[in-house]
């Protein structure tokens, strides 16, 4: 038998896998693709992901300052802390190019994300 | 250097800056009291040194959402907040503890997100900076902008209040308070929980999101150059929210100021 204190971490315990279940799903579902920035440059500076599909996109800061990933054409803007990753969804996107920069390093810190192929998936 | 100092700062303190010309101006202005200023200011700088040091933590949490979840749990806060405790002085009831609370927790969450932020950003830019002459003139032109700004729009709503014109301040009250909800759809679809992928219209044209006029008028009434189906939405949603608290309230008044036997009694 349970005491209240055991019976209140379990509903802890519980109420953060539930917090932390969606998150997980989603991860297993989507495809990943992974951008580095270092030295105020994105590697790789094009990335290609399928159209009409929603992607997640992995930013790793190796730099020692903080940066802004900004895209107008993806309508996304996340500030990735140095030494530590960033995660953004994006799509589903029809094909074409869009860019994105830092908003710190806006001349040096440029990258496109290529959208191609027709596979429909919703 | 110089345009991205004024566009930060009119991006989060111009914001922040317009909810308290709301608040003295019209909906609040009981809130200009030193004490009461004081206790924010307390309560605040806690809460922005508190997101600032930790953000970075948080933002790996959650499988990389945590940031946008405690930005998007602060901003159902703020909305919840405002709406609850304007419901309740626009009905002549600012005297009630619940609307000191509520004006409290929602306007130093509202400082939190906004400084926080803004720290992040100016010390970013700061550490870029050779010169930081343009950061000093930067920042003072952006302060003398949303001065002016807010100077213009604390009269413009004291001209209205004493016209008696409250169902039209009421109106973009209530489109201010939607504008401020609406701000969690961008962070929610960042974090894949809401799609935001196409955009209603494209009015970036017109005026772009990060353009001085963008951020005045997203400051505002939550302009968005390239809005999806689900920001609209939240956004009506906040608004006709806001009109049903109304109603609610004056019929929970209205029935709580009538005679319980209501039958007229005729003069003998």
């Amino acid at each position: 038998m349970l005491t209240f204190r055991g019976k209140i971490n379990v509903s802890l315990w519980l109420g953060l896998q539930l917090m932390v279940l969606p998150f997980d799903a989603l991860a297993t579902n989507i495809p990943e693709f992974h951008l580095t920035l270092e030295n105020h440059l994105f590697f790789p500076a094009e990335i290609e992901v399928p159209a009409n599909k929603k992607v997640k996109l992995i930013i790793y800061n190796k730099d020692d300052v903080a940066e802004e990933f900004d895209s107008f054409d993806l309508n996304r803007e996340k500030m990735i802390f140095p030494k530590r990753k960033s995660t953004i969804y994006i799509g589903p996107l029809p094909p074409g190019e869009y860019h994105f920069f830092g908003e710190y390093n806006p001349n040096m810190a440029t990258g496109k994300v290529v959208v191609k192929g027709g596979s429909n998936v919703n | 250097m110089l345009i991205n100092i004024v566009v930060l700062v009119l991006r989060d303190l111009l914001p922040l800056a317009v909810l308290f010309v709301w608040l003295f101006a019209y909906i609040y202005p009981a809130l200009l009291n030193i004490k009461k200023l004081a206790w924010l200011c307390v309560i605040s700088c806690l809460g922005v040194s508190l997101l600032f040091n930790f953000a970075p933590v948080m933002s790996e949490y959650f499988g990389g959402a945590g940031l946008e979840l405690a930005l998007v749990l602060l901003t159902i806060i703020i909305y919840l907040s405002c709406l609850v405790a304007s419901i309740f002085t626009l009905n002549e009831r600012s005297h009630l503890l619940v609307v000191k609370l509520c004006f409290m927790l929602g306007l130093s969450s509202f400082i939190v997100i906004k400084g926080a932020n803004f720290l992040i950003y100016f010390l970013g830019y700061l550490a870029r900076s050779a010169d930081n002459s343009s950061v000093i003139l930067g920042v003072a032109l952006a302060l003398g902008i949303t001065f002016s700004f807010c100077i213009l729009l604390y009269f413009t709503l004291s001209w209205c209040r004493l016209r008696g014109w409250e169902k039209l301040l009421n109106f973009f009250w209530a489109i201010y308070l939607g504008s401020l909800l609406a701000q969690i759809v961008p962070m929610l679809a960042q974090i894949d929980l809401v799609t935001d992928a196409i955009p209603l219209w494209d009015s970036r044209w017109l005026m772009a999101d990060k353009s001085e006029y963008g951020h005045i008028f997203k400051a505002l009434v939550g302009y968005e150059a390239t809005p999806s189906l689900s920001y609209l939405l939240i956004y009506l949603m906040a608004i006709v929210l806001f009109y049903l608290a109304m109603l609610l309230n004056k019929y929970v008044t209205n029935f709580n100021h009538e005679p319980l036997n209501s039958t007229k009694v005729e003069p003998q």
